[in-house]
């Protein structure tokens, strides 16, 4: 009788034991892991800039490689901006605190943009990627100048002259 | 009176629609869609179309390059009126069985014409049109690797850090990448440096590298990388600046500032080269706090005379400026590179005033736990109470026997 009830005590111990380890657990994995919410996995971001959002870390790095072995780090304690600027491309991000937190993967789209000024005579690259400029008129397609973001171009304005904005690399 | 002020309105309407006429501006994102080929793919592909000068407008769309063949546009000619700020359009993409290996592309023209008009053989004035690429990458038969050269001046530690991103375009895994990277001045070899090494499957990226202490002079240097795959060999070179930046800003202030006069920004930049530098000119960007751009400012073109100090100057008019915290980018253009600051602008009835931020550049991978490690050692640690308590039951159930 005596021994049912020490086994019945030592069940229940190990109920509690267990109990407390679970909640142990998932309370460290709550306050301390690093989660990342924004940008979440595989996001197509139509801006340059990024602004992150995770809990339970002041650091991330960034990197476009997955083996992140030219990380870009970002402690947040010495900016007080979130919002980040990139250039187009895919990027790999993850923030360290205590532990570091799993990768997740986002894109920025290029956003390609050209503006000719009559006025001016001028061309703009109005996007966020660098341009390679052609223009096309009655003898064909030919080469022009590779614009640089926000950069202006003088050009000839008074033809039949279409000016083509690509990306450039 | 009556007959001035109708003469001016019509005078004005003039202008308005002369100025109006006189911008053709046009956008398209994504700029490239990069996709694994795949035999007999069907996709549709979609890309917004940016009409930024809100405007009613006209487009024509057009495909060119050697994948022309194998898509639908949904039509040619698409019209855009002033509140369509943009719209998305798809095109269809049938891949035939299959390509030659490479890269092949698909080039989705969309160009502005006026109004009335749906056909740009008969454009009579000049416009403009951008173009959506499509690449698709065939594997090459075995193992292909595609390669190329960053070089890093690292300030902080003083190294120069070789970074080779590297693409594994061939259908076969690698089991061994590794690089050497060759130093030379004026031809004559001056240091050998060893990459990290590892293996690569097919289709994926990764990066080797290598971190020197240069034990050179200051100068421009050539690195010839020679990356070698089970056995095979890519070669790429670049010339690259070794030992500290050539140029270096040392301060940035405003003197006797009064929000709504004209701050006079004064930036001293050093030039580190043993020759001038010329025609170099500063670009400062603000922001408020939604990123919104607050100012865009630029200094004339400089000469900055061979290792001495020089100071540009900028001028922002800040009278429609609030007080505040601002972000700012400061970009020295120079001998066709870009030297970039991130500062914070503190902006008070009577003074601003350059904080600087920006970001670390490190070299190190993280030596901290993963997540997912860390979690298989509690798991772990778990098991073992588990199996202690349970060990000590047992015996302590024998002994109670």
């Amino acid at each position: 009788m005596k021994n049912k009830k020490a086994i019945s005590k030592m069940s229940k111990m190990i109920i509690a034991g267990q109990l407390i380890i679970v909640i142990g657990i998932f309370s460290f994995m709550y306050f301390f892991v690093p989660s990342l919410n924004y940008p979440k996995n595989n996001q197509i971001i139509d801006e340059n800039t990024v602004d992150f959002k995770f809990r339970n870390a002041n650091v991330i790095l960034i990197d476009d490689n997955k083996d992140f072995s030219s990380p870009r780090e970002i402690n947040f304690n010495e900016i007080n901006v979130s919002k980040i600027w990139f250039e187009p491309g895919t990027y790999y991000w993850k923030a360290v605190g205590i532990v570091e937190s799993d990768l997740k993967e986002f894109t920025i789209n290029s956003n390609l943009g050209l503006e000719l000024d009559k006025e001016n005579k001028t061309l703009k690259n109005i996007g966020n990627t660098i341009l390679n400029i052609s223009m096309e008129d009655g003898s064909g397609l030919s080469g022009l100048v590779i614009l640089d973001v926000s950069v202006e171009y003088g050009v000839e304005v008074d033809n039949k002259t279409i000016y083509r904005g690509e990306q450039y690399e | 009176m009556n007959k001035k002020i109708i003469s001016l309105l019509i005078v004005v309407v003039f202008i308005s629609l002369f100025l109006m006429q006189s911008i053709f501006a046009l956008g398209v994102t994504p700029g490239r869609t990069t996709l694994d080929f795949s035999s007999n793919l069907e996709k549709e592909i979609s890309f917004e179309v940016v009409n930024t000068e809100n405007k009613d407008m006209n487009v024509a769309f057009s495909v060119e390059g050697d994948l022309a063949g194998f898509i639908t546009l949904s039509s040619d000619v698409e019209s855009f009126s002033s509140k369509e700020s943009s719209k998305i359009f798809k095109y269809k993409l049938n891949l035939p069985k299959g390509l030659s290996p490479g890269l092949h592309e698909a080039k989705i023209v969309i160009t502005e014409l006026p109004k009335d008009m749906e056909n740009k053989e008969v454009l009579i004035q000049a416009t403009v049109s951008v173009v959506t690429q499509l690449h698709i990458y065939v594997p090459y038969p075995g193992k292909y690797l595609e390669a190329k050269l960053d070089v890093v001046n690292n300030e902080k530690t003083n190294l120069i850090n070789f970074y080779i991103p590297l693409i594994s375009r061939g259908d076969t895994n690698i089991q061994k990448v590794s690089g050497l990277i060759n130093i030379y001045k004026n031809g004559e070899k001056v240091s050998g440096i060893k990459t990290n090494e590892f293996s690569i499957n097919a289709g994926e990226r990764k990066e080797l590298l290598a971190d020197w202490i240069p034990t050179i002079a200051p100068g421009q240097y050539l690195a010839e990388a020679k990356i070698n795959y089970d056995g095979e060999e890519v070669i790429i070179k670049k010339e690259f600046n070794a030992g500290n930046e050539s140029l270096g800003i040392l301060s940035i202030g405003v003197n006797d500032f009064k929000l709504g006069d004209v701050a006079r920004i004064k930036i001293l930049v050093q030039n580190k080269l043993s020759d001038t530098i010329k025609g170099a000119f500063a670009k400062l960007d603000v922001y408020d706090s939604n990123m919104g751009n607050v100012a865009e400012l630029k200094s004339e073109n400089y000469e900055i005379p061979a290792l001495s100090n020089k100071e540009i100057v900028m001028y922002w008019d800040t009278e429609y400026l609030n007080q505040g915290r601002y972000d700012s980018e400061l970009n020295i253009d120079y001998n066709k590179k870009i030297l970039s600051k991130n500062f914070k602008v503190d902006v008070t009835k009577d003074s601003m005033s350059f904080t600087g931020v920006g970001f670390v550049v490190s070299s190190e991978g993280g030596g901290k736990f993963k997540s997912s490690s860390l979690l298989y050692v509690i798991i772990g640690f778990l098991i073992l109470i588990n199996l202690a308590w349970f060990i000590w039951w047992i015996r302590h159930k024998k002994k109670k026997k």
